[in-house]
């Protein structure tokens, strides 16, 4: 189920209504069934994946639980990650671990081949694998106690707003506040509804119309003039924000409507002044992650310079990765982890400190960064790196044709919209935001919204980037 | 209680929003997204105000052959037989019942219409047609000429309420549509249901011809199902239409396209074929009960008046459409005298 679908439009409030009218003792349960009815929508098989894995990390989150030394706990935690690395590796990975080493093996003359596999990629796999993984190695590392309520704990995995693409969220904020006692609230309902038409607006007005312009130039990119290229490029990288930013927006809100916070994924990214920065404003939920579970584990930067620069790679590699079995992933990776490195070898901190106070600069810096990442969204909206370098090769020298992108002024004002709204949202959220307004600057924020939402939304079916990983 | 009293007049207020919202729509942006999303739209608006006889159809209206000399669609040579009649037709390839129904509320009533022709394709009842990959996009296009208010049409265009539909999900719509089909329920042979029966017929061929015995498979794919007169969705649309019709003031006929029927029973054998002619003779006496003037036409073209011969369609030479026009010209002398 889309949350921009209209089934989403009839789940939500049917639940949200349900929700308040249980007792807390019951509440789980509901949540736990609209969760599984809410991913079930995309493939009923798919809900053996996540019990499976639900109860592979509920049972070793209680042996865990039984020993106290570490010794002990270990094949438990080993269960954990082998179990849910596994099951992402085969569904996953399988089929490009199987190619690539076919085509080695045919390099190296060796009469093999490894199968490959005709499984279809469960949604939302990779995120709801590492948010038990997180638990697992909380429960290991003794940071947390183990869950005793098979219940809650499957709610935990599964809880639909943040299900299938995040945010990722830790078990120690998210499972106190679902055991709660929430009452009806109009803060939360206000505040999440805003959220929802914020992210929706976000989504299927600003996204969904840059898709169909990107599209057509990443497929035949050939056609195209440098102008039209160098705007797809840039479109994108708003495209992937604006489909990311406002799934996460409408996760957030309908989270809030039941009371619950899940955590921001998104801080204006695109005001980044470097990668560093840029990393700590996009999916923040999945960077916490890295930086909790992968790069303090190998040691953080509290190692000699060469070994933390290999850190800043291998976490980049890892989290190119994630996203996708395909060597653009990696590339995209190995750029972001490239430039982390570049910037940090060229600026010391102090010069950072210094660019603060310019306004001029900063702007710079902002510009930099942007072309740093919309560099790195061409390898990974790209097929094949082959396709990437074709892209870059009709920007920079020209293509056989020269179409211009059917760009309509309706296209730039919601663009320009956007980019303003983000501006005046720096560090903020439209919620906490509209708030701080006049009645009639918030009620005129609504009406656009909801005007633009219904009448200027993309009609095309154009999927969530993310729910591919 | 207190949240409800917070929460009424802000729900008053998105009331209000809404309804001058859709004022604004329809003002400024509902044309400019007829034209880009409904396009058909200019087809119905296009009927000459003269038109007596109104013609719905799809790609058998039209000719697919190098072939023929005679380029007549069967609406036009409808037109010629019936000179005292104005025949002006809406064709959409790949409609169906669903489609026509929308359409035909679409059409003003500020006209000479007395009379109009609904083609009704036996092999858009089957599960490949009715969650066929054009679906999607026929839905999407009459979405904003559905009776209701047009802001909401465009709130369900928005919403993918046209219910877009990837492969995987069609094909699982398909298999579970056609496993439920039970033919021997039906009286019809020794097959539970059309896999069963095709896996027969891969089984049993005879001779090296494989092109003949995946068109004989074609054949049993597209042909082999019993309708449900209660829920099948084509059925409901036809009766919708019979409804309209009524409200308009019109005289309905319903035209069930020939079918090859020549070459299913070459390839398939008489099961086949009796299944075709039961479920056309069917429709004819549920319509025609309904007091529709219906016209079965499955058998009237031999296998030489089909210009497509890979593939089971209902695409005519200009022989087999001058046929059917005769025949609906036939209908309309008969309801004169």
């Amino acid at each position: 189920m889309l949350f921009n679908s209209i089934d989403y439009v009839f789940f939500l409030p049917l639940l949200i209504i349900g929700y308040y009218l249980l007792p807390q003792k019951y509440r789980w349960a509901l949540l736990l069934a609209g969760s599984y009815y809410f991913y079930a929508s995309w493939k009923l098989e798919y809900i053996i994946l996540i019990i499976f894995s639900t109860l592979i990390d509920f049972f070793c989150g209680r042996m865990m639980e039984k020993y106290s030394a570490k010794i002990k706990r270990r094949p438990f935690l080993i269960l954990s990650i082998v179990s849910n690395l596994g099951m992402l590796f085969l569904f996953k990975y399988w089929n490009f671990f199987s190619e690539t080493t076919n085509e080695i093996l045919i390099c190296l003359s060796v009469n093999a081949e490894i199968p490959l596999l005709e499984l279809l990629l469960p949604v939302g796999i990779s995120f709801y694998t590492f948010q038990t993984l997180s638990y697992s190695i909380d429960v290991y590392q003794g940071k947390l106690k183990a869950e005793n309520h098979l219940g809650y704990f499957a709610l935990y995995v599964s809880f639909f707003p943040q299900l299938v693409a995040g945010p990722i969220e830790r078990y120690s904020r998210l499972t106190p506040q679902l055991k709660s006692i929430k009452k009806l609230q109009y803060d939360s309902i206000k505040n999440g509804l805003r959220l929802i038409l914020f992210g929706l607006f976000v989504k299927m007005v600003i996204a969904d119309n840059l898709g169909p312009l990107v599209d057509s130039v990443y497929e035949a990119p050939e056609l195209y003039n440098q102008l039209s290229i160098g705007l797809a490029m840039v479109f994108y990288s708003f495209q992937i924000y604006g489909d990311f930013f406002g799934y996460s927006l409408v996760a957030i809100g309908s989270a809030k409507l039941m009371g619950i916070d899940l955590m921001d994924n998104f801080k204006t990214p695109y005001l980044s002044k470097n990668i560093a920065e840029f990393w700590q404003r996009w999916h923040i939920s999945l960077s916490t992650w890295f930086r909790d579970y992968l790069y303090f584990p190998l040691g953080g930067n509290r190692v000699k310079k060469a070994r933390w620069f290999l850190n800043i790679l291998v976490v980049f590699i890892v989290s190119g990765l994630w996203h996708g079995a395909n060597l653009t992933f990696l590339f995209w990776g190995l750029i972001f982890g490239f430039f982390y490195i570049l910037e940090n070898l060229l600026s010391s901190k102090k010069k950072l400190n210094r660019q603060d106070s310019k306004m001029g600069a900063s702007i710079l810096y902002y510009l930099k960064t942007f072309l740093i990442v919309t560099f790195a969204w061409t390898f990974f909206r790209s097929a094949s790196i082959a396709e990437a370098f074709e892209i870059f090769q009709c920007l920079f020298f020209g293509s056989p044709g020269n179409e211009s992108m059917n760009l309509s002024i309706t296209i730039i004002i919601l663009l320009s919209t956007f980019f303003i709204l983000d501006i005046l949202l720096y560090n903020n959220r439209y919620d906490k935001w509209v708030d701080t307004k006049s009645v009639v600057v918030r009620w005129g924020t609504y009406f656009l919204l909801i005007f633009s939402l219904i009448c200027l939304s993309g009609v095309e079916d154009v999927p969530f980037i993310y729910f591919q990983f | 209680m207190e949240i409800f009293k917070k929460i009424a007049p802000r729900f008053l207020a998105l009331a209000l929003m809404l309804v001058a919202m859709n004022y604004l729509y329809v003002q400024l942006f509902l044309e400019s997204d007829l034209q880009e999303n409904s396009p058909i739209v200019n087809s119905v608006r296009a009927i000459p105000i003269e038109t007596t006889v109104l013609y719905f159809g799809e790609s058998s209206n039209t000719s697919y052959s190098e072939l023929d000399v005679n380029k007549n669609s069967i609406s036009q040579m409808l037109n010629q037989l019936l000179p005292d009649e104005v025949v002006s037709d809406i064709t959409k390839p790949a409609a169906h019942s669903g489609i026509y129904k929308v359409l035909m509320e679409n059409v003003s009533e500020t006209n000479n219409i007395h009379t109009v022709v609904v083609t009704m394709n036996l092999r858009s009842f089957n599960a490949d047609w009715v969650y066929s990959d054009l679906e999607s996009a026929l839905q999407k296009e009459i979405l904003l000429l559905q009776n209701r208010p047009d802001l909401y049409n465009r709130f369900l265009l928005s919403f993918k309420g046209y219910r877009p539909m990837n492969d995987r999900k069609r094909f699982e719509k398909i298999n579970a549509w056609q496993s439920s089909i039970n033919l021997q329920a039906a009286g019809f042979p020794a097959f539970h249901n059309v896999e069963n029966w095709k896996q027969t017929i891969k089984e049993n061929w005879k001779g090296d011809d494989m092109d003949q015995r995946q068109l004989a498979l074609n054949y049993t794919n597209t042909f082999g199902f019993n309708i449900n007169f209660n829920k099948h969705p084509r059925i409901i649309n036809f009766n919708e239409i019979i409804s309209i019709a009524k409200q308009k003031k019109w005289d309905l006929v319903f035209h069930i396209l020939p079918e090859n029927i020549e070459t299913m029973e070459k390839l398939v054998g008489s099961d086949l074929t009796k299944i075709v002619l039961g479920n056309a003779r069917k429709l004819a006496r549920y319509f025609s009960e309904k007091g529709v003037k219906v016209i079965n036409n499955v058998s009237l073209n031999t296998d030489k008046e089909f210009s497509d011969k890979a593939y089971p369609t209902e695409h005519y030479f200009e022989s087999g459409r001058l046929a059917v026009a005769q025949k609906i010209k036939d209908c309309f002398l008969k309801g004169n005298n």
